[in-house]
């Protein structure tokens, strides 16, 4: 009995422990990210007003990728207004490979449940979603050259289990306020990233004077193997869709087939 | 009971630590729901003359920082949480311009316009500060740094700093800090346009 109730605090003790350090997500700005160069676009499309070049994708653990455990893409664009007069950007969506829309957001709360609600979908339909991996089109068009290394050191979370049943609960009290202190580090991480993510993101609707060309920053939750991505913008005159299709070369993007 | 107590109550102070002080975002809008009232303005019109019925308006992002908008403090001061906002501010700033000139009987053109309506005076605004900082209250800044240029005089140059303090700050809201930041640029917005004749 008494094991018993020594092995159950050990083990709640151990959850508590976890707890804290995880806090509310496992994400934080790397130290030691790595710059990319990008050496020329995936693609580009354009019709009589726009031009639109898709010029990489940053994804968990890919070049340039300065989060550690992203649950996002982040998409480098560039528009250039080809016409006389001014353009104004006013949504960029990306389809995946089910077809459905998704949302661009610099919310890293949107971002995370959004992808969570994305490996639901297709797992219902058979389909393993992990971020990063995949890709291999868009890692093989080489448009980035790295500088150093991809390695980045992952802390390895441990922990004893051990005490007595009033240690339990006097280990509890003693070990809050290092639970607190975790949890807020956590917290502060995560906020950091946000932060990070708001600064980097390009802000719509976006202005384009004529002949003008912007670089745009786009975050998408996970989207596997996107077909599309489409960029609404508005003239004088009318609306207008500039499709870009991706189905090339971001095949495969976060679909895991290790286990098929 | 004593265990179980402690656990509980370790519980409850990791879930305050990890997560109640999460970054909040805001949802940029205007006008404010409480309308700024405006006491005597500090200067008076630096510009006069008969009313053009068009403004060109530009507005750009000068922000020295981009990446927040505004901060939560806890009990002690510290500050703990950021406070974002997925918004354009340019654009943000230019519409709430627009609606303060339209109010006031004005047809704002964007700079394209400029070549055909020479009559008009140009307006640019540059956004230097928008920052709420939350601690008791919601103390919400708004600077914009305005130069309204007429036609054959001399460009106009003033920045225009406004700080407002709205509500208790309960929970540290998206909403009550997108309240306060209204607000702030609602003054800072009615100053500017007092100052430069837009009211005469």
């Amino acid at each position: 009995m008494r094991r018993t109730v020594l092995h159950t605090g050990a083990t709640i003790l151990s959850a508590l422990l976890l707890l804290g350090l995880t806090g509310c997500g496992g994400s934080k700005v790397l130290k030691d990210s790595e710059p990319v160069t990008l050496v020329k676009p995936l693609t580009t499309v354009s019709d009589q007003r726009l031009e639109a070049h898709l010029d990489w994708v940053i994804v968990r653990a890919g070049p340039g990728t300065w989060a550690k455990n992203a649950d996002w893409d982040e998409y480098l664009m560039r528009a250039r207004n080809l016409s006389d007069e001014p353009i104004r950007i006013t949504g960029v969506t990306v389809y995946d490979s089910l077809d459905t829309r998704l949302e661009s957001s610099a919310n890293i709360n949107n971002l995370i449940s959004m992808s969570k609600k994305t490996t639901t979908r297709y797992k219902a339909e058979g389909v393993k979603v992990k971020a990063g991996v995949g890709g291999e089109t868009l890692m093989a068009a080489g448009a980035v050259a790295l500088i150093g290394s991809q390695a980045y050191a992952i802390a390895v979370l441990t922990g004893s289990a051990t005490g007595s049943a009033a240690g339990v609960a006097v280990g509890a009290v003693v070990l809050a306020p290092v639970l607190i202190v975790g949890g807020m580090v956590q917290s502060k991480n995560k906020d950091w990233v946000a932060r990070e993510l708001v600064s980097r993101h390009t802000p719509l609707p976006v202005d384009l004077a004529p002949q003008e060309l912007q670089s745009l920053i786009i975050f998408f939750p996970l989207a596997p193997s996107p077909r599309r991505i489409e960029l609404v913008y508005v003239d004088s005159n009318d609306e207008h869709k500039l499709i870009i299709d991706t189905r090339e070369i971001l095949q495969g993007l976060h679909i895991d087939n290790a286990d098929q | 009971m004593r265990p179980a107590v402690g656990i509980l109550l370790t519980l409850a102070l990791t879930q305050i630590a990890a997560c109640t002080y999460g970054s909040r975002y805001v949802e940029l809008s205007y006008p404010p729901q409480e309308q700024v009232e405006m006491s005597s303005p500090s200067t008076q019109p630096v510009a006069s003359g008969p009313r053009t019925h068009y403004v060109i308006l530009a507005v750009n992002d000068a922000r020295e920082t981009s990446d927040r908008i505004g901060n939560v403090r806890d009990g002690f001061g510290f500050d703990t949480a950021s406070i974002l906002t997925e918004d354009n501010i340019a654009v943000w700033v230019y519409d709430a311009v627009s609606f303060e000139l339209a109010r006031l009987g004005y047809q704002v053109l964007d700079q394209y316009g400029a070549s055909s309506n020479e009559s008009a005076n140009r307006l640019t605004a540059n956004v230097r500060k928008v920052y709420c900082d939350i601690y008791m209250v919601y103390d919400g800044e708004v600077t914009l740094q305005a130069t309204l240029e007429r036609p054959n005089q001399e460009p106009v140059t003033t920045e225009y700093p406004a700080k407002v303090s709205s509500g208790l700050s309960w929970a540290g809201s998206g909403s009550a800090t997108g309240e306060s930041l209204a607000q702030a640029l609602q003054t800072s917005i009615r100053n500017m346009l007092h100052d430069f004749g837009f009211t005469d």
